[in-house]
């Protein structure tokens, strides 16, 4: 794939980008933002770029509306034909939401087309995947179901707890911390919403309404009910009921309170599964096969649901958030500036090389990197199955020369045992329990952030995924926010949703002799271990 | 004349079949027990300790060592290990919820091959179960390994059951993948160990505390 160079003042990024993209969608994919005030339609002259390198598309109309000088380019209508430079005049302010890319917008766009009924109603539809960690959130344009706009950010209930457990005792402890969780997640969703209609020219008082999916704790909270309920291990098999107390509405607007917004919480399935998890099965599609297949969607609590052709068997991982690098040492979230992809030496180098997602100065690593490069240090022989340095003398393997140093400690690798060991427990768990061997496995999808820039190959050899044919593995970004935009499209989401429930079974991992021996097992680096 | 190196040896490789082979010719050739216990398995546990608290050694290792520690300890005190209540008793679970306890009884051998008195009531336990066993046992301490997150409401009760007995002052330690990334104010408990030795650690440094 072709390079787009971006100069902003005194920085650098490099972006690597599919041919056809203009030069704004380039730079929304690497999340850098561009000063606009139309939606990239050419209208406001804006988002004025220097070109200083490289073979663009023809001026369009519009460009020759405002007479360009001849370096200079619009970068909502110029399409780069191949690598290309250019200077970024007026960057817009630094946001703490990330623009989801286009990469996740082509593929919103087909599943879209491809299963919803469209609403003939004007405005907008908002639909929200309500996480522990992160929020992600689109905005749909009516009828047309036309992808508006989307972003990624932390959810700011992080300060109460960092897990579900955590959030969930603090707001049944005290009802003052219910109330502020529940707050700080409408604030958030509201902040979002102003971010997309600031740079996408969105009228907010046209959004109709706003449908949330997201795991059961988060869905308790944000509706502020029975968080004591789901905190008693009694009630894990029930119905958990999430039902926005007194009506409430989402304000995006307050000088405006006319214009709230109807909200729709996607109900929970039951215990701790979400509709995070119902969303994600609908939108991949895989009860809708009779061949099996496995739904993992990486996160703060990973899910796991096996189909099995009749029935999905759903399990909770417990794999902490160590595949969202937290708790790593030189962990850092998949933005830019982490190290993405670590690769083997090239010939006669002794060194790992590495990919820097924009390619600028490394600043740390995020899970996929981190996968590859354990896998990396096992096929040199640096470290064993066990996890340990072979070399007696050492404990740290540093990825970077320059003296920004990426190093990767023995802590670091266990908390990467521990989490892939849980994983894979609970694939081989549910395998058994299904009766579905590993090898009749159809499709894979694996869904979560962490999935963008994941190599299978890599992640089958220290045994996180099982061993299969790449050919049935997907990557799906965000399964639970495509299901949650197929739910807000689709006014008889509920039925499908109620059928695919009605096909969902939970096993606890807690219950169940078999699993520790199994998780014991899987601690090794290497193949998945106990498949049938 | 007989050496302990080969079962040293062998329970840092966490080499089960190894270690348990030592431990036999060592018995076979009239070693005592307690002396195994001094001078093989002490000096072994002694120095993983070392690793683990330079962060050395993983989850993975500290199993496998823990599995063949059992396994040895199963070997050389067939009608299992003799203990007295002079240096502490504990009682030791894995909480309702949970049946996991290889975690459990890791912290068990260690426990009891360092001389403490250790009660176990197994997995799947009742906080109340537990309780009541901490008061009729006279216990010191209460130990808790939760391998599945989901177990933590339970380990929040433990404190205030053991105050409805009236034994509020007994120390609790919680351990286990599930738990050593909480605090001990997240989890209403003493003390949080990132392993079994830092459990042993926290119930000698009381001992020293209340012995001064």
């Amino acid at each position: 794939m072709p390079f787009l160079k971006v100069f902003i003042k005194d920085s650098q990024s490099l972006v690597k980008f599919e041919q056809g993209l203009t030069i704004r969608e380039i730079l929304e994919s690497a999340d850098i933002r561009i000063r606009s005030g139309c939606r990239g339609t050419g209208a406001c002259g804006l988002c004025k770029v220097r070109i200083i390198d490289g073979n663009l598309s023809a001026l369009t109309q519009n460009e020759e509306h405002f007479s360009l000088e001849t370096d200079i380019r619009l970068a909502c209508q110029a399409v780069p034909l191949g690598d290309a430079s250019v200077e970024v005049f007026y960057p817009a302010p630094e946001s703490k939401w990330h623009i989801l890319n286009s990469r996740y917008r082509q593929m919103i766009a087909s599943s879209v087309k491809d299963k919803s009924c469209r609403c003939a109603a004007d405005g907008y539809k908002v639909a929200v995947d309500l996480g522990t960690t992160n929020i992600m959130l689109s905005v749909l344009e009516m009828p047309s179901a036309r992808w508006i706009g989307g972003r990624r950010g932390a959810n700011p209930q992080t300060e109460f707890g960092l897990d579900i457990i955590s959030r969930l005792t603090a707001a049944s402890a005290s009802e003052y911390s219910a109330r502020k969780q529940q707050e700080s997640a409408f604030t958030a969703i509201s902040d979002a919403l102003k971010d997309i209609a600031d740079r996408e020219i969105l009228d907010l008082s046209k959004i109709t309404n706003c449908t949330i999916v997201g795991n059961t704790a988060m869905l308790t909270l944000l509706a502020g009910c029975c968080s004591d309920t789901l905190l008693d291990p009694a009630s894990w098999g029930c119905i958990a009921q999430c039902v926005v107390s007194n009506g409430r509405k989402l304000l995006v607007n307050h000088s405006e309170p006319e214009h709230s917004i109807d909200i729709d919480l996607v109900q929970p399935f039951a215990g701790f599964v979400g509709s995070d998890m119902l969303a994600g099965l609908y939108a991949t599609g895989i009860t809708e096969f009779s061949t099996p297949g496995l739904f993992i969607d990486f996160g703060t609590n990973t899910e796991i649901a096996l189909w099995d052709g009749d029935t999905a068997w759903i399990a909770s991982a417990s794999g902490g958030p160590s595949f969202e690098a937290s708790g790593i040492s030189c962990g850092m979230p998949a933005d830019a500036g982490a190290i993405s992809r670590v690769l083997m030496p090239d010939n006669g180098s002794s060194a790992l090389g590495f990919e820097v997602i924009n390619n600028t100065e490394p600043k740390g690593i995020c899970g996929s990197g981190l996968i590859d490069m354990i896998a990396c240090l096992l096929k040199l022989g640096v470290i064993d199955s066990r996890g340990r340095f072979i070399a007696e003398s050492q404990n740290s393997y540093s990825l970077c020369a320059e003296a920004l140093k990426i190093n990767i400690n023995p802590r670091d690798i266990d908390m990467i045992q521990r989490a892939k060991a849980g994983i894979a427990a609970c694939v081989v768990m549910l395998c058994r329990r299904s009766g579905v061997a590993i090898g009749s496995l159809k499709r894979i999808c694996v869904a979560g952030v962490f999935g963008r820039y994941l190599d299978i190959s890599n992640a089958q050899t220290i045994g996180l995924l099982p061993r299969l044919d790449p050919a049935v593995f997907e990557l799906w970004e965000n399964a639970a926010l495509i299901g949650c935009e197929m739910a807000a499209l689709d006014p008889e989401y509920r039925q499908r949703l109620d059928s695919i429930r009605k096909q969902c079974t939970i096993l606890n991992m807690g219950n169940d002799e078999e699993y520790e021996p199994v998780f014991f097992e899987n601690l090794y680096l290497g193949c998945i271990e106990g498949m049938n | 004349m007989y050496t302990m190196d080969g079962l040293i040896k062998a329970l840092l490789d966490g080499d089960r079949n190894r270690a348990v082979a030592e431990a036999a010719a060592l018995v076979s050739k009239g070693v005592s027990p307690d002396s195994i216990v001094l001078n093989g398995i002490d000096p072994a546990m002694n120095r993983l300790d070392a690793k683990c608290t330079i962060e050395q050694f993983n989850l993975l290792e500290i199993m496998l060592v823990g599995r063949c520690l059992t396994a040895v300890i199963t070997e050389i005190f067939p009608n299992g290990i003799a203990s007295s209540r002079d240096k502490g008793t504990v009682v030791i679970a894995a909480l309702e919820g949970d049946v996991h306890d290889i975690g459990k009884n890791i912290t068990k051998m260690l426990l009891a091959s360092k001389g403490y008195h250790v009660i176990d009531c197994g997995k799947d336990c009742p906080v109340e179960k537990l309780a009541e066993t901490a008061l009729n046992e006279k216990a010191d301490a209460v130990f808790v390994s939760g391998l599945i997150t989901s177990v933590i409401p339970n380990v929040r009760k433990i404190k205030s059951q053991l105050e409805a007995l009236g034994i509020g002052s007994i120390s609790v330690v919680a351990g286990g993948a599930a738990l050593k990334q909480s605090t001990p104010e997240h989890l209403n408990v003493d003390f949080v160990a990132d392993n079994a030795f830092e459990g042993l650690h926290y119930l000698e440094s009381k001992a020293a505390v209340s012995n001064n």
